[in-house]
């Protein structure tokens, strides 16, 4: 958890403690009206941050058919499934408290464009939530994450960590979701493992993560067994995801990966592009 | 703990998973197979039963005296002569493959053709089936036939032959153990005369003189003993007798000296008084007497001078007598003492020679026995041999019987174009999802989220690919080709059967 986060539970906790010395004196009525004030004070907040990300810059939206073919998860019927395993991992990461972004660190043992589609979509999902933004920082140069850039040629994370006039702004690009932004990885030769180590890169992550309370920070690292230097993530991410991507991976690539990262903030594991079972004629008669 | 193998859910998506696999090895499978089945030629088989080591009617009259081969043995040596190329060749020769020797290679190919239709199956314990194999049921008749009659021929021939070889061998060494005996036996001869008439007595009378010598030199020396012992004390007796003699007859003249004294003494005493010279006289010469006396008695007991009064006295002589043959006794019994002595170990120098003889004896005895045994179980055999080639030239005491003769087969053998085509869809079917399977065993992929969990990882959901539009029309795709795949295979099965049902007459 950021320390931005830490802070606001602190505001809030001292709150809910004023509360209760009223409520000493007050009864149940007082528990009542103490409620009622608290959950005025959080819609008030709630209202004032989407007022304020209506004004953010949007210059278009994906339209459905770009939406698919960029793998988004839709609304309709064929991907009910795969929706609710999305909001049932969001519902996860906000553990009851969904207005306060955090930082989600999404890795995998190995390398596999899932992850950035896994990514996105979770992002996208975090940003139906009109008073929250979400930001991904890419840091896996797949044929899936450039999809969601413009160019090949914007500058991005690797930018950004090699060339010092750069600001964190100049790296940030809107996508044609809305409330949801993106760092690109950027061009450059530099590995990212190597990148990791840098004071830029740090600079980059503590400005993304603690600049908004509102927004939530998916950072789509690199697969976790090709990088040694994991302190930064470890650092900077409030959660962490490890996707399996199914059949692709090992069980000692898992143990491995599982060895690096962080197991106060390790969350869980989310496996990929689980195949479907066969559907014998049993299942086809619903009698399966 | 998460088994792979009983995950039925995981099994359902690997089969999903490898669906192109499963419908390829299908294909091929089926379609290999039912191809096969089709191209297989029908083949038709004919055989003949044989009963081996049946009892024959003689062969209760004669008991157990003829050797009869074990039927295991008549089976190996019936594969080995149906087998053989010199029947091989001569059943060639009568079916038509080749004419006369073969010489050329294709006679050798069409050798080896036939020796390819032949066939010997073993039924049970006692029963072989000799079978051929033609697409021509009338040939496959009479191939069996020919075997049949070839094999009894040879059989009965290899019969004779071995029972007379048999017997042959069996004579040669009886005669060979004969000689043998006989020499055994007059070397066991010799040596008893060489020895035991030579004065070599055995062990048995070695031991029993010794036991005798041995009672008589126990005795002599008791004797000896009891020689030593009497001759001893006569000596100590003698020697006594001789003393007392001596003293007894000079004290009783002092002792006399001191009566006359006493009495004269006792005379003066009547008429004087004490101290009267001749008083006083006799008391001192009394004294003096009474002491000689004494001296006398002290004197017998310490000298051992004999005078010529001892010589005299008859008790002496007589003691001396005795104490003479008691000497004469002890020194006999001495020599005879040291006689025996001399005896045993002149028997005990014996002993030894005679154990040498023992054993020899005994080892030409064992030899000469064992030779002995063997003879009479040669004999035995030579005897069993005899009656068993008597047997073997006759044919009807043969241990073969014919149980089954030869016949015209109607319906093909082995396995037909159906077996092959429901063979073909059964491996095609099982084969992929038995390997589908083991992969499941042995995979150490990651594909279920109780495999994580049971590793202590917690999985917080899972989701399945998420699909483009093309994605979807690539499945399509992907699934009309499988199913236009497994359609055009039925087809072609189909039409096979159908070919072989209406141009071929049956499946």
């Amino acid at each position: 958890m950021s320390n931005f986060s830490k802070a606001l539970d602190k505001i809030i906790s001292k709150e809910q403690g004023a509360s209760q010395a009223q409520n000493i004196s007050l009864g149940a009525a007082g528990d009542h009206q103490r409620a009622f004030e608290y959950e005025d004070r959080v819609t008030s907040r709630r209202l004032e941050a989407s007022q304020g990300i209506k004004k953010m810059y949007q210059p278009r939206l994906y339209t459905e058919r770009e939406l698919n073919s960029l793998r988004f998860v839709l609304a309709d019927e064929k991907a009910v499934e795969q929706r609710a395993a999305l909001e049932e991992l969001r519902n996860q990461i906000a553990d009851g408290n969904a207005a306060v972004g955090k930082t989600v660190l999404i890795t995998s043992p190995i390398d596999s464009p899932a992850v950035s589609v896994f990514s996105r979509n979770l992002a996208s999902i975090l940003t139906t939530d009109e008073s929250v933004t979400a930001i991904l920082i890419d840091m896996v140069n797949t044929k899936e994450s450039l999809q969601l850039t413009d160019s090949l040629k914007q500058p991005g994370v690797r930018d950004f960590v090699q060339d010092d006039s750069l600001s964190v702004k100049d790296v940030i690009y809107p996508t044609g979701i809305q409330r949801m932004r993106i760092i690109p990885t950027g061009s450059g030769l530099a590995q990212m493992g190597e990148l990791l180590r840098t004071t830029r890169m740090r600079v980059l992550l503590k400005d993304v993560t603690r600049r908004y309370r509102e927004r939530y920070t998916i950072i789509i690292a690199p697969p976790i067994n090709s990088v040694s230097d994991v302190e930064l993530l470890n650092e900077y991410a409030d959660q962490i995801i490890l996707a399996v991507p199914y059949s692709k991976t090992m069980k000692r690539d898992v143990i491995r990966a599982m060895g690096k990262l962080e197991k106060t903030k390790f969350l869980g594991t989310v496996m990929l592009d689980v195949i479907e079972k066969f559907k014998t004629p049993l299942d086809r008669l619903g009698l399966g | 703990m998460y088994r792979p193998e009983v995950d039925i859910e995981l099994y359902l998506r690997n089969v999903n998973q490898y669906k192109w696999l499963i419908t390829l090895m299908f294909i091929v499978t089926a379609l290999a197979l039912a191809i096969a089945g089709y191209n297989k030629q029908k083949v038709y088989s004919s055989y003949s039963t044989l009963e081996l080591g049946s009892e024959t009617p003689i062969k209760p009259l004669i008991g157990d005296g003829a050797v009869t081969p074990e039927s295991k043995t008549i089976a190996d040596r019936a594969e080995e002569l149906v087998f053989s190329r010199k029947l091989m060749s001569e059943l060639a020769r009568n079916l038509g493959a080749v004419d006369g020797e073969i010489d050329t290679q294709s006679e050798e190919i069409a050798l080896n053709q036939i020796q390819n239709r032949v066939s010997l199956n073993q039924r049970g314990d006692n029963y072989i089936q000799l079978v051929f194999d033609d697409a021509d049921p009338f040939t496959a008749k009479q191939g069996a036939e020919q075997i049949l009659e070839l094999y009894m021929a040879e059989e009965s021939q290899s019969r004779v032959g071995g029972a007379s070889e048999a017997y042959e061998m069996l004579d040669e060494q009886v005669q060979r153990i004969e000689t043998e005996l006989t020499e055994a036996e007059e070397l066991l001869k010799s040596y008893k005369n060489e020895k035991l008439d030579g004065g070599v007595t055995t062990e048995a009378d070695i031991n029993r003189q010794m036991i005798s010598l041995q009672g008589e030199l126990s005795q002599a020396k008791r004797d000896l003993r009891e020689s030593e012992i009497q001759y001893s004390t006569l000596s100590r007796q003698l020697e006594s007798e001789a003393r007392e003699t001596v003293n007894v007859g000079k004290q009783s003249g002092i002792q006399k000296t001191i009566d006359t004294l006493e009495s004269k003494l006792a005379e003066l005493r009547t008429n004087y008084y004490d101290d009267y010279p001749d008083i006083v006289e006799l008391k001192r010469e009394i004294s003096n007497q009474k002491q000689l006396l004494r001296n006398e008695k002290n004197k017998a007991q310490n000298t051992s001078d004999l005078d010529d009064s001892v010589y005299l006295n008859e008790a002496y002589q007589e003691m001396k007598l005795n104490r003479n043959n008691a000497k004469t006794r002890m020194d006999t019994m001495r020599i005879r003492v040291s006689e025996l002595e001399k005896n045993i170990k002149q028997l005990q120098q014996q002993g030894k020679t005679v154990l040498v003889v023992d054993a020899k004896l005994a080892q030409l005895q064992r030899e000469y026995e064992t030779k002995q045994g063997n003879y009479v179980d040669y004999k035995e055999r030579l005897e069993r041999a005899r009656m068993t080639k008597a047997l073997a030239t006759d044919s009807r005491q043969s241990d073969i019987t014919i149980y089954e003769a030869p016949f015209l087969p109607v319906s093909p053998s082995g396995l037909r174009f159906m077996h092959y085509l429901l063979g073909g869809l059964v491996l095609g079917l099982g084969l992929p999802l038995g390997l589908i399977y083991l992969l499941q065993f042995f995979s150490q992929q990651v594909k279920s989220k109780e495999m994580l969990t049971d590793m202590g990882i917690p999985v917080l959901v899972s989701m399945g690919k998420v699909k483009t539009q093309v994605d979807h029309r690539v499945e399509r795709i992907d699934k009309s080709l499988r199913y236009i795949l497994l359609a055009g295979s039925l087809v072609i099965l189909t039409t096979m059967v159908m070919f072989k049902v209406f141009a071929r007459g049956g499946i």
